[in-house]
């Protein structure tokens, strides 16, 4: 069985009612199942496997209301106060930009002061272009994403000192 | 005008307007789920990083919707929701399409008729879904903008002209449908989006800004997520990149 069976198989049940797909020959035998993250596919041999994650959350609207904040622990940083210092997380996964078009300048940059509703960056997920706000005040210590990189779930992408 | 958009949403119309998405970001404050704006001209709409949208006056039909509900049901993108939306539409106009990830529709040798972009902030819970549809752009037109063997009309497929007004009624009531069917789950929106994939059995290229990869298209996973496989490292993700067609798998010579 070639990836192509493999690949059609998976689409069958992933758009079907069925749960679980079974097939076994001399050679080979693969389960291909669905539960609530997606659908799976295991082999006796060859094995293969797709390992669709649970799912993350989802765009915009219904998901969390902003960008988590998290004591940062760091290194001292000069002309900070450690115990002020956060990090803005990421809510959701996708792609991190700076600024709304590649020549534009970026929403911010180290050293400016931020409050609540400034933006800070999009994250870009398939097409989803969502604007990142502010929720503290303070000031911006350190940017800890390159533009145009893919972030997870939770990721810091800045420091604050809050203020 | 009051009750024109989706769910008895209200309906801003403007003559012209740079972006109908940058106007709903800007005014959201008063915008509600369901409402819409839409323009006859959008002189400087968008795309994907910033890509430029080209535009004639009644000639695009250019939509945005405001959504502060989740889309529910087995699609969870508004974007892949709206371009299952502009499909039905296409369809009923005698116009056969292809959607392709994440939100692009396609016709006539795949070019491009109609793209969507979706703004969003998170902490406003708001989406504002915008879709731009090529109605009666001719040749000339195509030339103009430089997309000549790039992008199609309806005009073009059809050789009729079409109503910008009729066509954004239109299309409202296939977004209302979709979004019903996904959350009834009356239809499988998944098994719809595969039926009608111009990707589907094709060995394509990923671009993202870490490079290329090329495999064999696997089809959307549960999160809409393109999914590919090559021979090196199993499956692959992605929640954004350009993608191309290469060819066509076949079995003997992969």
């Amino acid at each position: 069985m070639d990836i192509g069976e493999i690949r059609r198989l998976v689409k069958l049940v992933e758009s079907s009612q069925i749960d679980e797909l079974e097939i076994h020959d001399q050679n080979f035998q693969i389960r291909v199942s669905k539960s609530r993250s997606g659908v799976t596919a295991s082999a006796g041999y060859p094995v293969y496997t797709l390992p669709y994650p649970p799912p993350g959350p989802q765009p915009f609207p219904g998901a969390a209301s902003g960008a988590p904040v998290h004591e940062a622990k760091v290194e001292p940083l000069p002309g900070a106060h450690s115990e002020n210092i956060v990090e803005i997380c990421s809510p959701m996964v996708g792609t991190f930009y700076r600024a709304p078009a590649p020549d534009a300048s970026p929403y911010i940059q180290a050293g400016d002061d931020i409050q609540p509703g400034k933006i800070l960056c999009i994250i870009e997920a398939m097409k989803l272009m969502n604007e990142i706000e502010a929720e503290i005040s303070g000031k911006l210590i350190k940017i800890l994403v390159e533009n145009a990189h893919p972030v997870e779930f939770n990721q810091p992408l800045f420091l604050v000192e809050k203020s | 005008m009051p009750g024109e958009g989706l769910w008895g949403g209200d309906c801003y119309r403007f003559e012209t307007l740079p972006s109908t998405n940058a106007w709903a970001m800007a005014n959201s404050g008063k915008l509600a789920h369901g409402d819409i704006v839409w323009t006859l001209f959008q002189s400087r709409g968008k795309g994907r990083l910033d890509r430029q949208w080209d535009s004639r006056p009644n000639k695009v039909l250019t939509l945005s919707v405001i959504l502060r509900r989740p889309v529910s049901g087995m699609i969870t993108s508004p974007g892949q929701l709206a371009a299952l939306a502009v499909r039905r539409l296409l369809q009923e106009k005698g116009v056969p399409a292809l959607v392709k990830w994440p939100n692009d529709i396609l016709t006539q040798g795949m070019k491009k008729i109609a793209g969507i972009l979706v703004n969003a902030n998170p902490r406003q819970n708001l989406a504002v879904l915008g879709i731009g549809l090529n109605v009666n752009l001719d040749e000339s037109d195509l030339k103009s903008l430089s997309l000549n063997g790039q992008a199609a009309s309806l005009y073009l497929v059809t050789k009729q002209s079409f109503s910008l007004d009729k066509l954004r009624v239109s299309l409202c009531r296939q977004i209302m449908s979709c979004w019903h069917d996904n959350e009834t789950g009356t239809v499988n929106l998944f098994a719809e989006w595969s039926d009608h994939d111009a990707l589907d059995n094709m060995m394509i290229e990923v671009r993202t800004h870490q490079g290329v990869r090329s495999g064999l298209y696997q089809g959307l996973d549960s999160q809409g997520r393109l999914v590919l496989i090559d021979d090196r490292d199993g499956p692959h993700f992605f929640w954004s990149g350009d993608v191309e067609r290469v060819r066509p798998y076949t079995r003997n010579t992969e």
